[in-house]
């Protein structure tokens, strides 16, 4: 054990029985062809919304927070900020074990021209 | 304003609505600018060159009306003070398949590679070259570390094998309310904060940031 860099946990695995790695060279890089034009993308889930990160932290008393629903697990959240920002903040909710963890990384924004291509 | 401090403090701890209270809330509401709604806020659509049109979420202004909606929205929550709002993934007014097309031009820039999976569904994998894991733990003498390396490092821990510098992803839009589109990004595998780095490199290579 001890693998610094993150066993994941948030798959359940049994010994003997993993599922094999699919090919690296099935990741194709194929562009959507005229074929995939037919449907619109489906609408998002609302509860994909309610991430942990937005839950007020002043509100509980106990100290504890709630549990994340599952839904919400490793799904990316961004951090509204006033435009122009200066840092950005990303953030999601995974799993260890029995445990939940919620990751932010704050990032500094790199400056741009005032003139874009 | 003619409202009794304790009396205020005491409807605001207990959560009652009253004048004193609803005023508080669209005094605070004002002074801070909140969006409205704890399910995400309207973005602000910039006047910029036509390229930039995914959008990350923005707080708006809010009119009056807004301000009570807000205030609505704090009862229901509970809210006492200021609160960041995350959002969910990017948004976007272009068509589905245009932000796909840019999306997937941005990902493919970073050395992203991905599969389809489903209706604007794929699934991402990108090898982060890590400056000296690859060292001591594959010989591959072959190959430039200084570069992408073409090979995942590998470690076998009890049987299973697991690649340190490989994150996984999905990618999934979405159609969300107002002619709006959002896409998602989803971890599968791989380091935490490799993955959070991507996501910032990939709203940098999307010129949203």
């Amino acid at each position: 054990m001890n693998n610094q860099y993150g066993e994941d946990h948030d798959e359940a695995t049994v010994i003997g029985i993993e599922v094999p790695r699919s090919p690296d060279s099935s990741y194709n890089n194929p562009y959507p062809g005229s074929e995939d034009d037919t449907r619109d993308p489906l609408v998002v889930p609302p509860h994909l919304h309610r991430s942990l990160l937005s839950y007020p932290s002043s509100l509980n008393a106990s100290g504890s927070n709630p549990l994340p629903e599952n839904v919400i697990l490793n799904h990316l959240y961004i951090e509204n900020r006033e435009a122009p920002r200066s840092v950005v903040a990303l953030g999601f909710t995974h799993r260890f074990r029995s445990k939940y963890v919620t990751v932010v990384l704050y990032k500094p924004v790199p400056r741009r021209g005032s003139t874009s291509t | 304003m003619g409202f009794d401090r304790n009396h205020l403090i005491e409807s605001l701890r207990n959560r009652i609505q009253n004048e004193g209270t609803v005023a508080y809330y669209l005094l605070l509401d004002n002074l801070f600018r909140v969006s409205s709604g704890h399910l995400g806020a309207e973005f602000q659509e910039t006047v910029e060159s036509g390229f930039n049109r995914i959008r990350l979420n923005e707080p708006t202004v809010p009119a009056v009306g807004h301000c009570l909606s807000g205030y609505a929205d704090y009862q229901a929550m509970g809210l006492r003070g200021l609160e960041r709002k995350w959002a969910l993934g990017l948004q976007s007014r272009a068509h589905p398949r245009e932000i796909m097309t840019e999306v997937l031009k941005a990902l493919q820039e970073l050395n992203v590679c991905w599969k389809k999976i489903g209706h604007y569904n794929m699934k991402c994998r990108w090898l982060a070259n890590i400056p000296g894991l690859n060292e001591g733990m594959v010989n591959n003498s072959v190959l430039n570390n200084h570069y992408f390396g073409d090979e995942s490092t590998i470690i076998e821990n009890d049987g299973i094998t697991k690649a340190l510098n490989v994150v996984k992803f999905e990618v999934q839009l979405y159609k969300t309310r107002g002619e709006k589109y959002l896409l998602d990004l989803q971890r599968v595998q791989g380091p935490q904060f490799l993955f959070l780095d991507l996501c910032a490199a990939f709203l940098v290579q999307l010129r949203v940031l």
